[in-house]
C-alpha cells in the first residue's frame, strides 16, 4: 500500500499490513429487550481477536508496536458522541490485516453487537505511525475522530500545491501535538469507503479540540479537504451495549 | 505487493466501486483522457493477472449519487485494496470521485462466483 501523501515533520509511514477498524454506531431502536444478552458473546468475541492480535481501544493504539506496547492494558472502549452528533457511539479497533478486519467484523455483528447498535464499519490500512508527544495524558478520556477526503481543488493542485499544503497542515499537527493530543497516526479509508482517510485524537478536552480547529482553519488546512468530526467520551464497551 | 498468504481462510471477497467523473475529467483534452484510459487499464490488467474479476460497469446515475458502479471479486482484501491503490497513484481519484465498499462471502449464501473459485 503506497501513501497517499508524504511523510512530514510530524508523520512517519507504518510499516506492515495494519487495519483500521472504526465504527459509527447508533443504538437500536427500540432497544432490545435484554441488552446484557448482547455483552458476554460480544465481549469472548473480543477477546478472541485480541489474542490474534486485535487491538481494542484508542490507547493501545497509541502505545504502537513491540513488546512494550503488548503490555499496555486494551479494554475493549467507545467514545460516547450522542450529546452532539448523529451517532451515540465512536470507536477504533485495529486489526492485524484487512482480511482479519472483515472477518472479524462479521463474527463481532453475528456475536451479538448487531443486536445492539446499527453500525457502519470502516477498514483500511494503517499509514502513518502514532504520534505521541511528551505532553499527551493517559487518563485524557475524550477522542476526537476526523474524517476527511480531498476535494476537487486539491485533486487539480500541482504536486508543489499538495507539498506546501501538507507542511502548513504540519505546522497545525505539531500545535496539536504540543497541546496535549496524541495522534493516532493516519489510516486509509479509501478503498471501502468515500473518504479518504481518519485521524484519531486522544484529548484533554472539547477546548483543546476547539482552539485546535482555529488553528487548522488558520493555516488554511479546510481549504483542500472536506472533513467530518466527531468527539466523544470514553466509555466501556460492556457499559455501553448495556445502557438502554 | 500484498501478501495473499492467507488466501485459503478468505471465502472471497466483493468489491464495489461507485465512480462519478469529476469536472476536470470533462475538460481534458482527447489525448489527456486517452493517456489516463491507459493508464488505468495497464492498472485493471495487472489487478486481472493478480487473481481479480472484473465481473461488470453498471450505469446507476438514475437512482444513485454515482454514475457508474464497477463490480470486482478477488481472492482477499488485501488484492482489493492493493487494486484500488495502484489506480489512485495513477491518478484516477484525480478524475472521478469515490465511494468503494468491500465484503466477503456469505458462507451461507449460493456458491461463490466463478471468478472466485477459480483464482483461490
Amino acid at each position: 500500500m503506497t501513501l497517499l501523501s508524504e511523510e512530514t515533520d510530524v508523520f512517519e509511514a507504518a510499516p506492515g499490513q495494519r487495519c483500521a477498524v472504526l465504527f459509527l454506531a447508533r443504538r437500536r431502536a427500540p432497544s432490545p429487550e435484554n441488552p446484557d444478552r448482547a455483552v458476554r458473546p460480544v465481549m469472548a468475541r473480543l477477546d478472541a481477536l485480541k489474542a490474534e492480535g486485535w487491538r481494542l481501544s484508542v490507547d493501545r493504539v497509541l502505545a504502537g508496536d513491540g513488546a512494550e506496547a503488548d503490555e499496555h492494558p486494551d479494554s475493549p472502549t467507545v467514545y460516547a458522541t450522542g450529546f452532539s452528533h448523529d451517532v451515540d457511539f465512536v470507536g477504533l479497533f485495529e486489526a492485524p490485516t484487512p482480511s482479519a478486519a472483515l472477518r472479524g467484523v462479521t463474527a463481532l455483528e453475528a456475536a451479538g453487537w448487531a443486536r445492539a447498535l446499527r453500525t457502519q464499519w470502516l477498514i483500511g490500512p494503517r499509514e502513518f505511525l502514532p504520534v505521541v508527544g511528551a505532553a499527551s495524558r493517559p487518563e485524557d478520556d475524550w477522542a476526537f475522530f476526523a474524517l476527511w477526503k480531498w476535494n476537487a481543488a486539491w485533486h487539480a493542485a500541482s504536486a508543489e500545491q499538495r507539498r506546501a499544503y501538507d507542511l502548513e497542515c504540519d505546522v497545525a499537527f505539531a500545535a496539536d501535538v504540543r497541546a496535549g493530543a496524541a495522534i493516532a497516526g493516519r489510516h486509509r479509508l479509501d478503498g471501502a469507503s468515500e473518504w479518504d482517510h481518519v485521524g484519531v485524537w486522544r484529548v484533554p478536552g472539547v477546548a483543546m479540540v476547539q482552539a485546535a480547529m482555529r488553528e487548522h482553519t488558520r493555516v488554511a488546512d479546510f481549504k483542500f479537504t472536506t472533513s467530518r468530526h466527531y468527539l466523544g467520551r470514553r466509555t466501556r464497551l460492556d457499559d455501553a451495549l448495556r445502557r438502554k | 505487493m500484498s501478501d495473499v498468504s492467507d488466501v485459503s481462510e478468505d471465502p472471497g471477497t466483493v468489491w464495489l466501486h461507485y465512480s462519478l467523473p469529476r469536472t476536470a475529467w470533462f475538460e481534458l483534452e482527447p489525448a489527456a483522457r486517452a493517456r489516463h484510459e491507459e493508464a488505468f487499464r495497464a492498472e485493471r490488467d495487472a489487478s486481472e493477472r493478480l487473481g481479480g474479476k472484473r465481473a461488470g460497469v453498471f450505469h446507476v446515475r438514475g437512482q444513485s449519487d454515482y454514475s457508474e458502479v464497477e463490480i470486482w471479486f478477488f481472492p482477499t482484501a488485501e488484492l482489493a485494496f492493493d487494486h484500488w491503490s495502484r489506480l489512485v497513484t495513477a491518478g484516477y481519484t484525480d478524475c472521478f470521485e469515490f465511494s468503494n465498499q468491500v465484503g466477503t462471502a456469505d458462507p451461507a449464501g449460493p456458491a461463490a462466483p466463478e471468478a472466485i473459485e477459480r483464482t483461490s
